[in-house]
């Protein structure tokens, strides 16, 4: 029933809402009206007393500010025209007044349809309260009695010029009436509408409470079947209404007590009691929701655990009056808690004591936990928290980091990752990390789980040993040295890279003998290796190589022992001994050699240390000084060599041990004057000595080789020369001196020759002619002949005297060479030789004739010789023919003279250039036999040569040559 | 020959066959008038400087032509051109030198000391004619003195 009660209630509150509403309305409304109609009756008494006015003076109604003319009529008109401004109403009309003593005296009513007369009204009348206030002088509006007393709402205007007040009204009633109507018409309707609205209420809302209802009933059932038990807890009354399954879950018989508080407290285990009552207070206080779990206090049964909820319900203030809620049985999730609580201990006690660093992480790689370890590792102290450091902080480098970035996007996961951690104090340490998400239901990742390892000491472990072994490896294979490992049964078992070279790639697993090369006891060497009794052997054998190659290898072999000291076989090393025993060999032999070369060499010569003290002396330099071996090796020192020092070589010798130059000087070397050394035999000697530094592959200067040369003979020889040569120029000088005498003594004998001589000559060839002259007429014919005899002879001793001058004097002189033009000179001679009837009998021929260097007049002579010759032995002939020719040969011109006349003899050929030779009698042919000598004499003295062809009767040809550019002899 | 008042041609020649044969020569020309022939260089130059047993030639005038040996004894011919070259009374006499050959190096010195010319007594003795007749025409005849 409380229902429809607030229902009832509900539609009341509504009706009087309404009303109050409406009334409010309608008042306001009515105000409104009120004040509208008060501004327009105000507006149109203002208008119709300034209207009044004007019209007044205009009409002249006033005259000398006397009313003169006061007819209604007039007034009337005045009014006319303002009538339409009165309110459209039942009442409104226009009322003009005069004062007339104490009376008022209503000179126009003007209603909408009808005017009546005025009345009078005493002034000071209740009545028509307006009109004595317009005639009073005042304006404005007002709420009073009329002129009949009836209650208006009037607007009043003075007319002051007229004596006159107007005042518009209406009757408050007509205002009303509206406004009375429409609030009862209004109240009616909200009775009605709150009626049909209660009644259609009560009809709508009856199914929807009873099925509120059955929603709770069936809200208590399913809290029951889930065994929650539900509660209201009323504040104000502290009434509390549990439901059954509620009294079965505190462990209560219901129907005996009330519920209360106390009963719910005491139904609580003790030890739970304050905890749970302060979390029921407390949110009873606050007003916020109630959440308290508790045990039963059920000392004989098994444990329970309640859970009880509640939200709180609040009155219109706001304030909490009742707590609705429920109870659950919580045991079995308590359990499952705690036993999850004693595995998490369990598991995070294990994990805080893990030997590895064990954290967990945001995705962001935010730290959310981490065990002791992970701070020992890290150099943290063990309580320090580091719960919201990022992981970035741990790593020691960025390339890790991101590498472990991708691995762990990739795969979500990863293992035994091995990278540089950075500690606290920045110590750089290595460690191995497993890490993977952890994922929710769905598989997306929440978190990252990580634990690592310090692996720091391991991996300089790891890193020594690898350096270690990559070391020997790398040195066994850098050996050039073969190192072989053999096992008892003598098979390769092990090779370094020199090994593979050598034997083969395949060699592993082979016997040693296999590469034995000829007939060795190689095994036989090296049993004592095998059999324990040496450590350590040599040996040198033969082997093949896997180009097949015999190569000698010199083997150093080494036991390998177990632990018991057992032979487990052999390591060996081995190098190529072939090319440096070749070596060996050459070098001995070079040795030997050079040493036999010094030893037998005829070049004296001997060897001093870097001190100059000699260690070597061959057998020539011996037997050249005089001297043993055993008498200078390591005694003589050149350096402190006194004969040495006495000519003055010590810096050359000295030079050649500091600066490696070479010295060179001749020595007169007496042994008997060497000191310091005790020598049973002597020698003097003169030495060409030469010493030469010998350097070390260094360069520094470790020996002097010294090479004496025996000069004695020499010296001796250029004295002799010496000597001799100034003899010789003794000589000369006297030889010259008898020369320049006998060249004199020649000119003066030419000189006689040709004056003394040819005076007698002249004299006879002079006195014969006087006789001819003088005494011919006694001269028979006889006699005449004989005279002229004596002088032909005499004439031609002159001519042989004339020739043999000139030939001595082109072998004299110096020759003033320069160009000759040989055509000019052949065909001047010719001139010169002949007559003009010769030339007519004479085909003198010239052909082309290259000029030459040579001494003009000389060879001038050479040209008149030989043509004067052509020209005498053709001239028996009828019809003489000379040629003349020249071509040039190389670098030589050869002139010819060709006759057609007597010829020689070639056996006489040699004779023809004799002084005084002749191959023609001189009746035959006149001549001395100079003419052809001075020319073979100029021709030879040019450089040239001249030789003839011919034979008896058929002509001679002359040829001579000459160096083209000239050249002397 | 005992005149010594005037001499056109001095001939000095030690070879008296040489001497004949010029002399007969130069009359051969017909300019054998007044020759005189000194047989050695120290003669001549007492002729022509009037010394010795020729001092009456004092006043003499000299001769026209010297016609010079230049192989001499006692004074070579050389010596005798150099001592009339280099006196004032004598040095302007046409000095000819006669030699045995052209090859008589003297020439040359015989003219470095002022000879006026040379001749070669030929073997020959037509062109030794020729060449006197030559020589003294040219020399008396055509050849003014500068005085």
């Amino acid at each position: 029933m409380g229902e429809k009660r607030r229902i009832a209630l509900l539609v009341g509150i509504m009706v009087v809402v309404l009303s109050v509403v409406g009334a409010v309305s309608l008042t306001m409304l009515y105000r409104a009206a009120i004040q509208e109609q008060k501004e327009r009756l105000s507006e149109i008494a203002r208008s119709i007393a300034s209207h009044y006015e004007e019209a007044a003076r205009i009409e002249g109604v006033i005259v000398d500010g006397q009313l003169e003319n006061t007819d209604d009529e007039t007034l009337h008109n005045l009014l006319e025209e303002h009538t339409h401004y009165l309110p459209r109403t039942e009442t409104g009309e226009v009322v003009v007044a005069r004062r007339e003593g104490d009376a008022m005296v209503f000179l126009l009513r003007r209603k909408w349809h009808e005017a009546e007369a005025p009345n009078t009204l005493l002034f000071s009348s209740a009545m028509a309260e307006p009109m004595r206030r317009a005639l009073s002088g005042l304006s404005g509006t007002t709420v009073g009695p009329d002129y009949r007393g009836v209650a208006v709402l009037a607007a009043y205007e003075p007319v002051p010029a007229l004596g006159l007040g107007v005042v518009t009204k209406i009757d408050l009633a007509e205002i009303r009436a509206p406004f009375v109507r429409a609030g009862t018409t209004a109240g009616i309707v909200a009775l009605v509408l709150a009626i049909a609205a209660s009644i259609a209420f009560l009809r709508i809302s009856a199914p929807m409470i009873r099925h509120i209802a059955e929603s709770e009933e069936r809200l208590r059932r399913a809290y029951d079947a889930a065994k929650v038990g539900a509660w209201e807890w009323e504040l104000q009354t502290n009434r509390n209404t549990w439901s059954d399954e509620l009294w079965k879950l505190y462990g209560l018989k219901h129907r005996n007590v009330e519920p209360s508080y106390e009963l719910w407290r005491q139904s609580i285990h003790p030890e739970d009691r304050p905890l749970a009552e302060a979390a029921v207070q407390n949110a009873a206080k606050s007003g916020t929701e109630l959440n308290a779990e508790w045990r039963v206090n059920n000392p004989a049964g098994p444990e329970r655990w309640l859970m009880s909820r509640g939200q709180p319900q609040r009155d219109a203030k706001g304030k909490v009056v009742r707590y609705l809620g429920i109870v659950m049985d919580i045991t079995e999730r308590k359990r499952t808690e705690y036993e999850l609580q004693t595995s998490e201990l369990k598991y995070r006690n294990m994990i805080m004591n893990l030997s590895e660093g064990f954290y967990t992480a945001t995705l962001d790689g935010i730290l959310l936990d981490h065990n002791i370890e992970f701070n020992r590792i890290l150099g943290f102290d063990p309580g320090a928290n580091l719960a919201g450091k990022r992981l970035t902080n741990f790593w020691q480098n960025s390339e890790d980091r991101d590498a472990y970035l991708r691995q762990m996007k990739q795969h979500g996961i990863v293992r035994n990752y091995p990278a540089s951690a950075k500690k606290q104090n920045g110590e750089n340490i290595f460690v191995e990390i497993n890490a993977r998400f952890v994922k929710d239901e769905q598989g997306n990742p929440v978190r990252l789980e990580g634990s690592f390892i310090e692996v720091t000491e391991r991996k300089r472990a790891e890193e020594a040993l690898w350096l270690l072994s990559s070391r020997q490896e790398a040195i066994l294979d850098a050996v050039t040295d073969i190192i072989m490992e053999v096992n008892t049964d003598k098979v390769y078992t092990w090779a370094n890279h020199a090994g593979y070279e050598f034997f083969g790639d395949d060699v592993l697993g082979k016997e040693a003998s296999l590469f034995f090369e000829g007939q060795q006891d190689t095994y036989g060497s090296v049993k004592p290796l095998f059999n324990g009794s040496e450590d350590i052997f040599y040996v040198e054998s033969w082997q093949r190589r896997k180009d097949g190659q015999r190569r000698l290898l010199g083997w150093w072999c080494r036991a390998l022992k177990d632990e018991k000291g057992n032979v487990t076989g052999a390591l060996s090393s081995a190098r190529d001994m072939t090319d440096w025993r070749a070596a060996e060999d050459d070098l001995k032999m070079s040795l030997m050699f050079l040493d036999s070369i010094i030893e037998q060499s005829p070049v004296p010569m001997w060897i001093a240390d870097e001190s100059g003290t000699l260690i070597r002396i061959n057998k020539a330099c011996c037997d050249l000084l005089h001297v043993t071996p055993r008498e200078v090796i390591g005694k003589y020192n050149v350096l402190d060599d006194n004969i040495v020092k006495e000519q003055g070589h010590l810096p050359q010798v000295e030079a050649v041990f500091k600066k490696g130059e070479t010295a060179s000087f001749e020595l007169y070397y007496d042994t008997t004057k060497v000191s310091g050394l005790d020598l049973q035999d002597t020698a003097s000697v003169y030495l060409d000595v030469t010493i030469f530094p010998v350097r070390d592959l260094g360069g520094k200067i470790t020996n002097a080789v010294i090479q004496h040369k025996d000069i004695t003979e020499r010296k001796r020889a250029e004295e002799e020369i010496r000597k001799l040569n100034e003899e010789l120029e003794r000589r000369v000088l006297d030889r010259t001196a008898e020369l320049e005498t006998s060249n004199k003594e020649l000119e003066s004998f030419s000189y006689s020759v040709s004056h003394d001589l040819r005076a007698p000559l002249r004299a006879m060839d002079g006195f014969t002619l006087v006789l001819l002259e003088d005494y011919g007429k006694v001269l028979d014919d006889e006699g005449k002949r004989l005279a002229r005899v004596i002088r032909d002879n005499t004439q031609r001793m002159g001519k042989l005297i004339d020739d043999l001058l000139a030939f001595s004097r082109v072998g004299r002189g110096a020759l003033k060479m320069g160009p000759v033009n040989m055509e000019l000179t052949a065909h001047a001679v010719f001139i010169e030789l002949t007559t003009e009837e010769d030339r007519t009998r004479i085909d003198y021929n010239v052909g082309n004739l290259p000029s030459a260097d040579a001494d003009q007049t000389m060879i001038r002579q050479v040209w008149t010789n030989l043509v004067s010759n052509a020209v005498k032995f053709s001239s028996k002939k009828d019809r003489a023919v000379i040629e003349v020719d020249g071509e040039q040969r190389g670098d030589q011109i050869i002139y010819t003279i060709r006759d057609n006349g007597a010829g020689f003899d070639m056996k006489y050929s040699e004779k023809l250039f004799g002084v005084f030779q002749r191959l023609h009698g001189e009746r035959e042919f006149p001549g001395t036999g100079v003419g052809l000598a001075i020319v073979q004499r100029v021709v030879l003295r040019h450089g040239g040569r001249v030789w003839a062809e011919s034979e008896v009767d058929k002509g001679a040809v002359f040829h001579f040559s000459l160096p083209k550019h000239g050249g002397v002899l | 020959m005992n005149d010594f008042e005037t001499i056109d041609i001095l001939l000095i020649e030690d070879n008296p066959n040489d001497a004949e044969l010029t002399v007969r020569a130069l009359k051969k020309n017909h300019l054998a008038n007044r020759i005189y022939v000194a047989e050695d260089g120290a003669q001549a130059l007492d002729i022509l400087f009037a010394r010795g047993k020729y001092s009456s030639r004092e006043n003499a005038v000299p001769p026209k032509i010297v016609l010079l040996d230049l192989k001499l004894p006692k004074i070579g011919g050389l010596e005798v051109l150099k001592e009339i070259k280099s006196d004032e009374r004598t040095k302007k006499v046409p000095v000819v030198v006669v030699t045995s050959s052209c090859e008589d190096p003297d020439i040359k010195e015989a003219y470095n000391l002022g000879a006026n010319s040379y001749v070669v007594k030929p073997v020959g003795f037509e062109q030794f004619f020729e060449a006197m007749g030559n020589l003294g025409l040219y020399w008396l005849l055509v050849n003014q003195p500068p005085i």
